[in-house]
């Protein structure tokens, strides 16, 4: 077990210590004797403080210790995990569009994908598959629709990351393997500064792509993968042309921007349309899972807090594009380089841009890197509010408490007694009647 | 009864308890009356006046002195004992052996079996919580004081019952008996006084035995948190410190309780336990000349 706020366990057992101290003081009632003149002794407190040699009430000291520190332990975070294994591997496995062969990648990635410690799926975004991980590959190599969204490398070792922190504990080093085949649409600007967060080397799997643009045949069916050239691309506006992607918005709000591929426009747009009903969830969510639904439309732009902006439809000719971005009709926002190149883009051929040709063996040699496996040490921790032990722990706090106020009240009914008890048989009911005037002196 | 009862009968058996006082006159007895009377005992020659009986001339004095004088003679009478006895919570002191309560009762028991001796009436009454506490009315017959002692075995101290309200039923109801209240004084002692100076005024002989146990006049050392018996609430520490101011305390107290009753008239006899119950009984019947204070 250990302990993911240690500090809260050393707080906790500081101030157990400063309750077995105070146990060592004692402050009630000393036992009581009789005397029937005590009037005449001078009024003064009954009480004092004193030091004994011994605790008191050690079952209620056991129990307040027990409880402090049960509550410094949940503070504390404990994380119990099994033996730890000398090396844990993760299987990153390319499922976007520029894989070639479905097959050739779920029979290279057999090897590394049983035995695997974690196994994540990516294209332009990554999923962690849990059990069953190849039979996943296989249903998706059978159904030919391992191209799917372009893939991201990127987002792919995030997802690493991720899953290594998690997985830190029960390691001593942790084993990255990427099954893809490396296009070079998969890479973007941030693919090198996170493949410099993964602290150790990579191995590098590359398996057959679709090849270059050039080879890729066209097809003119209405259900055409969209990322198919085709001749004509027409844009149409939602502000001018009733379209089945977008309704009204009831309270038109603000949003500070929004990205079309490369094309980041900054600016206080107003939205008045909101994708329609009828849109498939998938398409407004970006999941990948229900691409067979909605073949043939993807999300071009998206706002801010990923709203679609504008979808793309391919058609028989080529595709539509429906953008419920307005534009800014007033001062120079419009001569902003990234509005003018999403202006440029909306003429660009149907399809996500993206070149599928391999990357250099250059850049897979440093991407894969040299040197030792990472080690887990060196992999952040992930952060945990609770962890799985917490509720146990305080559960057991609580039932100490109950405990603790049970063992107090009975000790203290018990110290209430009349100090003659021993006199049973006599009658204890005696107060003030009658004339009594006494002397107190 | 125990052997401590008998030997303390025993102790007493040759004590008599004279009137302080000229007793009012009633049947014969042991104790001078107020009446003059025709017993053999002298007293005093009176001028003979008209109406008195001829066969009380004296006439040798009236054949020297050539006038007629009677003779005069003291009225012997009996002088009926009442004992009234405190049984308060404060009484059974310690409780392990209430020893105080053993004490205050054979001071009564004493006191009964003297008056007994003297052929004098005794009775006594106890203040209990219970209503009506006991009473036993002033008798001269032969068991009286087994009766008394049978009637005090069965009473246990308690409670915080009023000494003063039983004082005054038995004066009211032995208008001419001397009471003896044996008590700790620590209950309603200023309503007592009040109803003893009233009595003692009208004639009655009061005495007052103050019950002290040795605790009580030098409590132990040790530091310890007393508590009173028939207040629980009443809680002080007793420490070096307050011990001597206790010391003061009651000490004043007890010269205070002394002055009255001796100003009211009555007697007023302290008895600490531990100096004998016989002792302490001798000290109480003991003529005024020769009594002590403790």
């Amino acid at each position: 077990m250990i302990f993911l706020a240690p500090i809260y366990l050393i707080v906790a057992g500081a101030v157990a210590a400063g309750v077995v101290a105070l146990h060592f003081l004692s402050t009630r009632e000393p036992d009581t004797d009789l005397l029937p003149t005590v009037r005449f002794i001078p009024k003064v407190p009954v009480q004092a403080t004193t030091i004994t040699l011994r605790f008191s009430d050690p079952w209620l000291l056991v129990l307040r210790v027990l409880l402090i520190l049960l509550l410094g332990a949940a503070l504390a975070r404990p994380l119990i995990h099994p033996l730890s294994a000398p090396v844990a591997r993760i299987a990153l496995v390319d499922v976007s569009r520029a894989v070639g062969d479905g097959h050739e990648l779920a029979d290279s990635a057999r090897e590394y994908v049983e035995g695997a410690a974690a196994v994540v799926l990516f294209d332009r975004e990554a999923r962690e598959v849990g059990a069953g991980a190849m039979d996943s590959l296989e249903a998706l190599a059978e159904g030919g629709d391992v191209r799917g969204a372009k893939g991201s490398l990127s987002s792919a070792m995030i997802a690493a990351l991720r899953t290594a922190s998690r997985l830190r504990d029960g390691a001593d080093s942790l084993e990255l393997v990427v099954i893809s085949p490396f296009a070079r649409e998969e890479r973007d600007a941030a693919t090198e500064r996170i493949r410099a967060l993964w602290p150790g080397r990579i191995e590098v799997v590359a398996v057959g792509g679709r090849g270059p643009v050039s080879d890729r045949s066209l097809d003119a069916s209405a259900t055409a993968a969209p990322d198919q050239a085709a001749d004509a691309v027409i844009v149409e506006w939602a502000d001018s042309t009733a379209s089945e992607f977008w309704t009204e918005r009831e309270s038109p709000d603000t949003i500070a921007g929004v990205r079309a591929n490369d094309a980041v426009m900054v600016y206080p747009f107003v939205r008045r349309w909101q994708p329609a009903l009828t849109t498939p969830s998938a398409l407004s969510t970006g999941d990948a899972t229900a691409r067979t639904a909605t073949a043939g439309t993807r999300v071009y732009a998206r706002w801010m807090d990923g709203e679609p902006a504008a979808f793309e439809r391919a058609t028989a000719a080529g595709c539509i594009r429906s953008v419920a971005i307005p534009l800014p009709t007033q001062g120079d926002a419009i001569l902003r380089p990234a509005f003018q190149r999403f202006l440029a883009g909306l003429g660009d051929p149907c399809g996500e841009p993206g070149d599928p040709s391999p990357l250099s063996d250059a850049f897979l040699t440093a991407f894969a890197g040299d040197g030792p496996l990472a080690p887990a040490s060196e992999i952040g921790r992930q952060v945990k509010r609770v962890t799985p032990a917490v509720p146990w722990i305080l559960a057991l706090a609580l039932l100490v408490a109950l405990a603790e106020h049970w063992a107090r009240r009975r000790l203290a009914a018990g110290s209430g007694q009349d100090p003659a008890r021993g006199r049973t048989a006599r009658d204890r009911s005696g107060t003030l009647a009658g004339k009594r005037n006494r002397r107190v002196a | 009864m125990n052997a401590a009862d008998g030997a303390l009968l025993d102790a007493v058996r040759s004590l008599r308890w004279p009137a302080r006082r000229k007793a009012p006159a009633g049947l014969a007895g042991d104790h001078r009356s107020w009446m003059r009377g025709i017993s053999t005992e002298f007293e005093d020659y009176r001028a003979y006046r008209q109406g008195d009986e001829v066969s009380k001339i004296d006439w040798k004095l009236l054949a020297r002195r050539d006038r007629a004088y009677i003779r005069l003679s003291t009225e012997q009478t009996v002088l009926p004992t009442m004992i009234v006895l405190d049984a308060s919570a404060s009484m059974a002191f310690p409780a392990a052996t209430l020893e105080k309560w053993h004490f205050a009762r054979h001071i009564a028991i004493g006191l009964a079996a003297a008056a007994h001796s003297g052929r004098d009436p005794v009775g006594i009454a106890v203040a209990t919580p219970q209503p009506g506490g006991h009473f036993l009315p002033a008798r001269t017959r032969r068991g009286i004081v087994h009766q008394i002692l049978a009637l005090l075995a069965t009473v246990d101290p308690a409670g915080t019952p009023p000494l003063a309200p039983v004082f005054d039923t038995v004066a009211r109801r032995s208008r001419r008996a001397r009471i003896a209240i044996v008590s700790d004084f620590l209950g309603d002692a200023d309503e007592l006084l009040r109803l003893a100076t009233q009595h003692s005024a009208a004639g009655r002989e009061v005495h007052a035995i103050h019950t002290i146990h040795t605790t009580e006049v030098s409590p132990p050392t040790r530091p310890a948190l007393v508590v009173d018996p028939e207040e629980a609430q009443l809680k002080r520490p007793l420490t070096d410190l307050s011990r001597v101011r206790y010391l003061e305390n009651f000490g004043a107290w007890r010269e205070r309780l002394a002055r009255d009753w001796r100003m009211a008239g009555a007697s007023y006899t302290e008895v600490v336990t531990g100096h004998g119950a016989a002792q302490a009984v001798s000290r109480i019947v003991r003529p005024p000349e020769t009594a002590s204070r403790a």
